[in-house]
Formats: structure tokens, sequence, C-alpha cells
């Protein structure tokens, strides 16, 4: 479905035009101001945060028509998309070369072609290059009988084996890399299928391309041609968890030799990135080596301003469609229940003088009033579902930072509107569309996906890890819940932090519910105060599925290791014991909101 | 087959690998004796010999011994070095070593200046001599190239070589790379220059230094037991009183043997970190003989002193923007300090 027939369907970026991608990308850059800069980057996040998007945005045909400039040359650097899908270089005939011959040198030949194709297929596909007097193409054919002549020479392409491009077209030229490029792609796979027939050694005679000594020197050249930014290449490489373990140690290699200035590596990774050691063993770490950006941390820190990205990326969205309602009018609240949330605040504040607990009168408003209505539900038989999740801000905390959790619904609601509107135009999207579909995706992310992840998952390290998490997940949730519909003061959970350290075996299950979405890490000082603690907060995609109250800031509780062992074997027991013991603790401070004390409730522990 | 280091006193490296048999060399099917020697009868009649003439041509200098003379004193070091009791190479690294050491220098053909690089450039009948497997060739190269200069601008040029094997054999080019490099620093005594063309000024005055350098190194001495180079310098009072010229500078052989031994003694702890524990060498005592003239026996003095790690580590002067200069630049050119700390901090959170 296109965006014509749908305003919130969510496309490959790859596959969107430059003009398209201008119109809605969002500019995030001022929260992730070291993606355009010069330096390698490592930027982190789970599938659908937007990470791509803003790989594409980068491009050259992005970035001439976002600046209005008509002139590559004008831009102030060279962005390559280099997306690395999971066939492209994870091939299984690879693992033949471990601990036999050339593992290291033969797989950074394989990646470095593979990048060097994309390079000119960058040119080709996206620089826009004008070359009405063939100056340009001129320019390139001297670059490629010359300088890159000598660089494949030196790689072991003998030159009287060359074949030399014999036009000055520059579109035939970039062609013809691109096709020598893939050929020595073709050269390794090849070499790698006769492999598999022998038992015994078998000689690579073909050439060896490497970082240092072939890509380097080849993009250096390559941005001294005239048509070429001034500044430095960017190569981006989307998804860089699909490398294999080799090939993400020769990527860390080339992070390692600090070449920003010259090529900035800008890597992209779904939160499993292999290992960042390099083919030397040596470790590359933040900010020595590059800058890291995890965008859950940034986008559920509380100074983030996702709220208003996600505005601003609907409002344009809805733009595009022909609509100029606000989101906040097309995804309307449920006004019945907003209305009578409304009145339990107000009989908060009227008694907040005698029995308040908050330091000001809207703190046990906002504190209790929504909790105490979805308690009010429970009551009722299978009353919790009453509780409607709609209205556009309460969208935006489901969708847990993560943009694609708020577009992939959206598209849902829409399209069963439609299918109601009897061809009339969309311009609201009804409360009860808005919750069933919402309760169906947390259903969804939580029994159908996480089976489908736990049969699809090959990691033999993972194997078991799935069950573990899915207790954990059940245990925090109905925990979570428990605690909503209680008569504590500090209701809306969504997170715990470790008073002891964690051992090797909850951190692992743990690890994988970041990985998948399920959870997102952070740090939060610890019971003492005598540093920090690892702090684990439940997705909010997740809420309907517990009940729980996904809106607001939220706090936080204390637990050991030994609970959440046990919440991982034995989530029902887990769950029974929270009313009962301290299986979870308040912090020392209960902190609603991190800035109590001076009146900045902004500063909150963790925010969606 | 393995070539082990405790019986090898006396022994050299070229003559061990060309006693083996192609069976010593396991599931590798290639002759690699055949192809040792065609390589090193190659390079000795038709590189070798032109390495200094190329460099003269190219850089005006005159080169002392870089030939086969060269090689073979660097082949021996090798030997000497692996001469200890742990000491085991496999007759595949011994032919990859071997190969390095016969490449290490012929860069200068083309000239000085990043000469170590320079073997890939090569071509010609140079790489069909080194076989076919392209990863085995860049193996061999990689550790010729180890043996000097830079790698992207960080002299520490071992560290970036890659443990990977190479048809199907371990080969720890590491290891084999720092045995090169320190080998080559070891072969740079007497035998290396021509007394005649001294004696005769037939050295142009730039490159005068050097060869009276080697001239006065009389003779270098592994003691693997001891874990010791010993060194043995001797200079007669003409020698003392000649005024050199490098880099722009004015000095005396004393000063040149003093810096060169300093500089043997950071290869030495360079080395050692790829060497250790299967070759230790922990220190270099350095002898000096000053005697009164060529033709008379009476010694002056000696000097003597010991070059080891000692003491505990001294920081370098500027501290930690020594050590980390990213440090010494942190924000907009300034170094890290409490106050920097502070403005950032403040504009952080503005």
């Amino acid at each position: 479905m296109s965006l014509q027939d749908n305003p919130f369907s969510v496309q490959t970026p790859e596959d969107i035009r430059a003009a398209e991608v201008v119109d809605l990308f969002v500019d995030v850059f001022g929260d992730f101001y070291n993606i355009p800069n010069q330096g390698h980057t490592f930027l982190h996040g789970p599938r659908g945060s937007g990470k791509s998007m803003m790989f594409r945005y980068l491009e050259p045909d992005c970035q001439l028509l976002a600046s209005q400039r008509s002139n590559l040359s004008e831009l102030p650097f060279y962005a390559v998309y280099v997306p690395i899908k999971n066939t492209d270089l994870k091939l299984t005939e690879l693992e033949r070369l471990e601990n036999k011959h050339a593992n290291v040198v033969l797989n950074e030949h394989f990646l470095t072609v593979f990048v060097a194709s994309r390079v000119f297929a960058s040119l080709r596909d996206r620089a826009c290059i004008k070359d009405p007097t063939g100056e340009h193409g001129r320019a390139l054919a001297r670059y490629l009988t010359g300088p890159f002549r000598k660089l494949l020479a030196k790689a072991g392409l003998n030159k009287t084996l060359q074949p030399i491009p014999d036009e000055p077209l520059l579109a035939v030229n970039l062609q013809w890399c691109i096709d020598l490029f893939d050929e020595l792609c073709s050269g390794v796979i090849n070499y790698l299928r006769r492999l598999s027939f022998r038992r015994t050694a078998l000689i690579y005679s073909g050439p060896l391309c490497g970082y240092l000594d072939f890509l380097l020197p080849m993009l250096k050249e390559l941005r001294a041609l005239p048509f070429m930014p001034k500044g430095p290449v960017y190569l981006l490489l989307d998804d860089a968890d699909n490398l294999n373990e080799t090939q993400t140690r020769i990527l860390n290699s080339w992070v390692f030799c600090r070449t920003s200035s010259d090529v900035s590596l800008k890597i992209s990774t779904q939160l499993n990135y292999k290992t960042f050691r390099t083919a030397t063993n040596q470790r590359i770490d933040s900010p020595h080596d590059y800058t890291e950006i995890d965008i859950s941390t940034v986008y559920t820190s509380s100074k983030s301003h996702y709220y208003g990205r996600v505005e601003e990326i609907v409002r344009r969205r809805l733009r595009r469609y022909g609509s100029d309602v606000t989101p906040k009018e097309f995804f309307p609240e449920y006004e019945k229940q907003e209305a009578a949330i409304r009145a339990i605040e107000a009989s908060y504040i009227a008694k907040w003088q005698e029995e308040g607990r908050g330091h000001r009168p809207r703190d046990d408003a906002y504190r209790y009033a929504r909790p105490n209505f979805i308690t009010s539900l429970s009551g009722a038989k299978k009353g919790s579902s009453k509780y409607r999740y709609a209205g556009f801000e309460q969208l935006v905390y489901l969708s847990s930072g993560v943009i694609r959790y708020f577009l992939e619904p959206a598209s849902r609601m829409y399209a069963e509107a439609l299918s109601t509107s009897n061809g009339k135009q969309i311009t609201r999207i009804d409360s009860l569309i808005q919750d069933r579909i919402i309760r169906d995706e947390a259903e969804k992310f939580l029994v159908a996906e996480f089976e489908k992840l736990s049969e699809e998952e090959a990691e033999p390290r993972h194997a078991g890890r799935f069950l573990q998490l899915r207790n954990l997940i059940h245990a925090l949730g109905g925990a979570f819940h428990e605690i909503l519909i209680s008569e504590k003061s500090e209701r809306r959970v969504f997170s715990i932090a470790f008073s002891d350290a964690p051992d090797r075996d909850v951190l692992e299950v743990l690890k994988l519910g970041v990985q998948y979405g399920y959870l997102h890490e952070a740090s939060i000082g610890n019971k003492e105060g005598t540093g920090r603690t690892r702090m684990f907060v439940l997705s909010r995609r997740l809420a309907p599925f517990f009940m729980l109250d996904p809106t607001g800031f939220a706090g936080y509780k204390f637990v050991t290791n030994a609970a959440i062992k046990e919440a991982i074997l034995r989530p029902k027991a887990f769950i029974a014991a929270i009313s009962k013991s301290r299986l979870l603790e308040d912090p020392p401070q209960l902190r609603l909101f991190d800035g109590e004390d001076v009146g900045d409730d902004e500063e909150s522990s963790e925010d969606l | 087959m393995k070539l082990k280091g405790k019986n090898f006193k006396g022994k050299t490296l070229d003559d061990w690998l060309k006693n083996r048999r192609s069976a010593d060399f396991g599931d590798l099917k290639t002759n690699y004796i055949a192809r040792y020697n065609a390589l090193e009868d190659f390079l000795k009649q038709e590189v070798h010999p032109l390495v200094s003439i190329g460099a003269a041509v190219k850089d005006g200098i005159f080169l002392n011994e870089h030939g086969p003379p060269h090689v073979a004193a660097v082949i021996k070091r090798a030997s000497e070095l692996i001469s200890t009791a742990t000491c085991e190479l496999s007759a595949y690294e011994v032919y990859i070593l071997l190969a390095a050491i016969q490449l290490h220098d012929i860069g200068n053909i083309l000239g000085r200046l990043n000469h170590e690089a320079r073997p890939t450039e090569l071509e010609g009948r140079l790489d069909g001599l080194l076989g076919d497997d392209s990863a085995e060739k860049r193996l061999i190269r990689g550790i010729a190239r180890g043996h000097g200069g830079t790698h992207n601008g960080d002299k520490d040029t071992i560290r970036h070589l890659v443990e990977d094997p190479v048809l199907n054999q371990i080969v720890r080019t590491r290891f084999l790379a720092g045995i090169l490099r320190f080998a080559d620093e070891l072969a740079d005594d007497s035998q290396r220059i021509s007394m005649f063309a001294i004696q005769n000024f037939a050295i142009p005055e730039a490159s005068r230094l050097f060869h009276k350098y080697s001239a006065s190194l009389q003779s270098v001495i592994i003691d693997s037991k001891g874990q010791t180079i010993n060194l043995h310098y001797e200079l007669t009072r003409s020698d003392a009183e000649e005024v050199f010229s490098k880099e722009g500078a004015t000095l005396y052989l004393i000063d040149e043997i003093l810096n060169r031994t300093v500089k043997m003694h950071r290869e030495r702890s360079y080395c050692m970190r790829f060497l250790r524990s299967t070759i230790q060498i922990e220190s270099i005592d350095v002898k000096i003989n000053v005697f009164k003239s060529n033709i008379s026996a009476e010694k002056l003095f000696s000097i003597g002193y010991r070059l080891e790690d000692k003491g505990y580590p001294n920081l370098p002067e500027r501290g930690i923007y020594e050590i980390c200069p990213e440090m010494g630049t942190w924000r907009n050119g300034q170094p890290l300090d409490g106050s920097l700390l502070l403005t950032v901090i403040g504009e952080t959170c503005e």
C-alpha cells in the first residue's frame, strides 16, 4: 500500500524517492548531532526506530534537495548507503575459511569490494551528476586509468590483465566500475564454491583488496575529482549486525584506523553487534575511536523530544495525504473515559490540602487519577478491557520510542477505518478502532512475534533463553499491574533497577529482551548513592496486554538478582509474592519526578 | 617437521630449509625448498646488488651494505635469536620468514623513503617466484613490511599484522615479524661497510656517519641463556675527533653510538612484545673500547653501559596529553582539565 493509499504505510527507505524522503523526514539530527558530522559513529536502535531513514536522508540526492543546491560538489560530505542484508556478505561458504586459509584477508577483500561496488552504484544512482560538456566523464576516465589502475595493480590485478574503460562517458565508466567489483565479488564466491569440494588447501590467486591499501586511497583519490564534495566520504553501513564475526572484526579495524577526516564510518546496529574487537584483537571504544548513539536511550531519556518528533512526522504524513487536521484531532481520545479521569483528578486536587501526598495539588491528581480509573474498571467481570488505549498522546507513549511502532498500528487503524467509511475521506480514527488495534498489536508482540522469533533464532547461545525471557516479561508485566491496582504511593511502575549485580544468566536474558525490543536498558543511581546501577524498562507496547497505564513518567523498583531469577523460573510465584513480600523494593527516596524538590517535573528517571 | 631451537646452535635457517624434503611441509603440495632457492637466486643475482645503486640514483645517498651479505647477516641473526630452549618453528614458518627476510630491503631500489612498504609495488618475475596464492604473498610482504616505517601513521607496525592461517597452516605472523625486525636491527655491524670507500673518502658527507657507525660496531653476540645482546664497539682518537653532520646538526661518532644503542633498546623492547615467552632478551650490554690509533694496540679506556627496563616507569613530561594526544585537544583544541570540564558541563546543560 503506497502513501497515497495510506498516510501511515511503512516503506523501506531505500525504495523511497528523494523528494518523498525530504518531504517526510523530520530533522532529528538535533537529537543525533554526531551522525551528519565528521567522525566514526555507531548508531544503535531496534528495528523500526528510523536508522535507515536517517541514512537515506544523508544520501546525496536527498541532501541536494534538502539544501536546495544543484551541484554535488557544494555538499559538505558524500554519503554512500551500504545496506548489509543477511544474505549479502554472511555467506555460509565463508565459514570454510575459518582456521584454514586467509579467513581475515579474504573476508576483508570481500567486504572491501562490496563497499567499493556500492560507492560507484551510489555515484550512478544517487549523485545526480550533470555532465553536459563531458568534463566530469573525462575526469573519471583519467582517474580510472591513473590512480585507480595503480591501486588495482597493487591489489594483485596485473595491469596487463586489467580491462580498461574505453570511452569517457560518465555513466558508462561508473557501470564499468560496478561490473568490475561485482566480478571481483564473484571471484571470491567461485573460489569458496570450489573450496567446498576439497579437504586440502586450495590456492587463491585472485587480487586482494584491503581498507588501508585499497578502499581508503581509492576514496581519497575519488574525492579529488572536480564533481565530488570536498568534505569526507561517509560510508553508511546499515544493519551491521548482519556481518559475520570476522567481518565485524574487520570493520572494527577500519574504525580503529581513525581515518575519519577522509572516510567516516557510520554504522547502524539492531543492538546485536557481535564484537567490538578488531581483527588483531584490540578493543575499539567510545569516545576515542568513535561516538555512540543509542536511539532507545535518547528517545526514552528525560530530555527527549520524541513526542514532538512523532507529532511532526504524523503532521507531515497527513499533509502529504491532503488532510489539515492535527494529529490530536486525527487520533481522538475516548472522551467519556477522559472526562471520568478528569473528574477523579479534580477530586484529588480538592482534597490535597487535607490528605495529599505530593508536593503540589496536581501531583496527586496526575499520579493517581488514571491508575484509579483503571483499578475501578478491574473490579467488574472482564471489566479491565473497557479501558481504551486511544488518543494521540497515549499512542505516542505506547510506541515506546520507536517510530515504526506508532506508524504500523496507525496504518492498520487507517485501513480499518477506510473499510467502513463508504469511500469518504478519513479525518479521524474512532477510539474504539484505536483501542482494538493497539490491543491486538500488543498481543501479537508478546505471543505471535515472540514465537516467531524463538523459532527463527539460529544462534545456539540463545537456545532456551527465549522461554526464560517470556517468563520474565510475564512476571514483570503481572507485577507492575499488581502495583498499579494497589494502594501504594507510586503505582505507575515500568522499570526495575538492580540492588546487587545481575549474574551472567540473568544478564543474558535481559540483553535478549533489549535486543528484541521487549526491554530497554538505562542506568540509575544505586541504592547506596555510591554510583549507578543497571535499570531495565519494560516496553510500553506491552501496556495493553498487562493492563498498565502507559502515560507520563513512571517510577522504578529495586530488585535483587535472586528475585529476577525467581521471575525467570517461576513467574506466577513471583507475581503472587509481590503483594506479600518485598521482592520489589522502593528506591530510597521514591521519585515520581526526579526534580521534584525543585519543582521540575521534566526530569524524570525514565520516560516512555 | 619442526625446527627445534634448542638443537640449533651454530646452524642457519636457510641451511635447515634447504635440507628439508617436501614431506616436511605436511599437507602442502608446493615444493617450498625449490621455490625458496629460485627466489634467493633471482634476488641475489638480479635485485640485491642493485638495491644500493637504486637508492643512490633516487636519493643521492650511499647506503651501507644492503646486498646479499646483509641478507645473510639478517638470516644469521634470526637463526641465533631462535636458538632457545623453547623455540619451535614449522618448516612452513621457516619458509615464510626466510622469504620475508629476502624481500625486506628491496624497496630501497626505488628510494630509501617508505622502502618497507614497497615490496608490493615491485612486479614482474618476483611476483611469480612467490607462488600463486595471493594470501601467502600478502603474508610474506606484510612481515617484510613490519620491519620499519609506519602503518597508517603508526610506528607500531607489527601490532597491525593479522594472525590468519594460510593454506591450512598456522603462521605466527607477529612472532615472525618480530624476529625479522630485531634480527635486522642486530645486523648492522662492521661487515656492512667498505673500509676502502671510507678510507678514501668515497662516501658522501651525508652518508659518512652511518658507515663509520657500522665500522665501529665490531661484534654483536646474542646470549640467549643470559637473555642479553652484547655489543662491542671500537673507535680511535681520530674517529672520536671527526665531526659529522646529520639532519642539519653536527655530532660526533660517540653521539651516534649512544643514540643508536638507545634505538636498539627501543627496538628490543618493542619486538619482545611479540617474541616473549619463546625468545627473551632483557638487556643490551654495550662496551666501547677507545684506542689511541688504528696502528696502536694501546687502549686508552673502555666505556660500558647496560640498557634494560628498570625502575618505575616515568610518565612522559606532558603526562596524559603526551600519552593520549586527543586529550590535549579535547574540545576546540583545548586540553581537558577541571575548568574546561566545568565550562563544557555548563554549555551542555543549557
